[in-house]
């Protein structure tokens, strides 16, 4: 109980610094993605296997308040956590590693949904531009967040489960 | 005369001249440099002395001296932390009521619409994407397609409300589109967003000279904004000889990066043209 607990007040706290904070923090056009960097942190952790509930339940919270279509963010965010599953199989042992790749692969995979989805839409863009100026700067300002997250997030973990039986 | 010349009489009598004339001397100045040469040995000895003893009483003393005076200390800059508190909450203060000011001059310069202020309380988390929530919602009185502008000019739309806030979709997203009017050239164009957040101006017939600089106003033209409302700016124009209609970059009138503020026209009806539409 006290996991699914811990991890709904990380997330309340990540959403109201992501819509108060991250997002107007830009960089060209591109922002930090605090829920996708405290879900892959969180997802890499090995006791949450029944963490996928919760992403169900926060992704569709995020949908409501986003713009973007119900399912999207609950695709991104699922996926994202069944990716941070398939990297616990074989970078475990480095769980900063993991984190990383998971946020590099999890900011790629996301941004191609969403532009998939604005194509879908017939909303006109140009893939070079928001390669360069929307996905590259994202994925760096991810990247520096992630080491943070990262800590706060094993931090949690290590106040959550009892010594020992961490990854 | 025996009396007079008693040698006990005499002899006070020599002892009063000499101190009378020794008072006589001293009120006269004539004994100074004695009195000096006397009195500097006991001047030296008390000064040695006085600097002795107030060092030995610092040094008594200055255990609980550096006890008050770091208890002192801290009070002063335990009030300079509560002085500089309140500095900030202050301009924090003037720089909102600076902006309503701005606002409230806004509403007063266009009295033909109602205005509703609003504080912007977040942005939307996808990228690609330029929407922002206001603290304003159905409970307010704010409907699906209420026009949203600051003192600077438009900043949106509502794009959906529920009780206690909103969501507003701002002319810089991809799928926003404004007609506008270009104030010196005469002619109407239109003003589309980007999933990069700018704003380029495009229908622009080939004929029309479009300067640098001109300012581009909502023209009112397909019922979703209001006319007369400032867009932007035209930074540059681009004319392709086989294109039907110029194009060109224009900076806004908002600074939707740092947009905190902004006035909700509460009483423009959106018109639907959908189903005029072939």
């Amino acid at each position: 109980m006290l996991p699914y607990l811990v991890s709904s007040v990380g997330f309340i706290i990540a959403f109201m610094l992501q819509y108060g904070v991250v997002s107007r923090s830009t960089m060209l056009s591109g922002a930090a993605d605090l829920l996708l960097l405290f879900i892959a942190a969180w997802s890499l952790h090995e006791h949450n296997k029944r963490m996928w509930v919760l992403i169900l339940i926060f992704a569709a919270f995020i949908s409501f308040v986003s713009a973007t279509p119900f399912f999207v963010s609950i695709f991104v965010y699922l996926g994202i956590f069944l990716l941070s599953k398939y990297l616990n199989t074989w970078v475990w042992q480095t769980p900063l590693l993991a984190m990383f790749l998971l946020t590099f692969v999890g900011t790629l995979f996301q941004h191609i949904v969403y532009l998939a989805v604005l194509w879908v839409n017939q909303t006109p863009f140009d893939w070079a531009t928001a390669f360069s100026n929307v996905t590259l700067p994202t994925i760096l300002l991810n990247m520096l967040l992630a080491i943070p997250v990262h800590a706060l997030v094993h931090e949690m973990a290590r106040s959550v489960y009892p010594t020992g039986l961490e990854p | 005369m025996q009396k007079l010349l008693n040698p006990k009489f005499l002899r006070n009598l020599i002892i009063s001249i000499m101190v009378i004339g020794l008072m006589v001397m001293a009120i006269s100045g004539y004994l100074t440099p004695i009195f000096s040469l006397s009195l500097t040995p006991l001047i030296g000895t008390q000064s040695w002395l006085a600097e002795r003893y107030s060092a030995f009483k610092d040094f008594s003393n200055s255990p609980r001296d550096m006890a008050e005076l770091r208890q002192q200390n801290a009070m002063l800059e335990n009030e300079v932390a509560q002085l500089q508190n309140q500095v900030v909450a202050l301009q924090e203060e003037l720089s909102q009521s600076r902006i309503l000011e701005a606002l409230f001059d806004f509403a007063r310069i266009n009295p033909q619409y109602e205005y509703l202020a609003a504080t912007v309380i977040g942005r939307e988390i996808n990228p690609f994407q330029q929407y922002v929530i206001i603290d304003k919602g159905s409970n307010h009185g704010l409907r699906h397609g209420m026009p949203v502008v600051t003192q600077k000019g438009l900043v949106g739309r509502i794009d959906r409300v529920i009780a206690t806030a909103a969501r507003i979709q701002l002319i810089s997203d991809a799928n926003s589109v404004v007609n506008v009017r270009l104030q010196n050239a005469k002619t109407e164009a239109q003003v589309d967003g980007s999933i990069t957040g700018e704003i380029s101006l495009q229908l622009v017939p080939q004929d029309v000279d479009v300067q640098v600089g001109e300012v581009l106003l909502t023209s009112g033209l397909g019922g979703t904004y209001p006319p007369n409302f400032f867009v932007g700016q035209v930074l540059t124009m681009e004319s392709r000889e086989n294109s039907m209609f110029q194009t060109g970059s224009v900076q806004p009138m908002v600074d939707f990066s740092t947009l905190s503020a902004v006035l909700v026209v509460t009483n423009f009806n959106q018109v639907d043209i959908k189903p005029l539409l072939p």
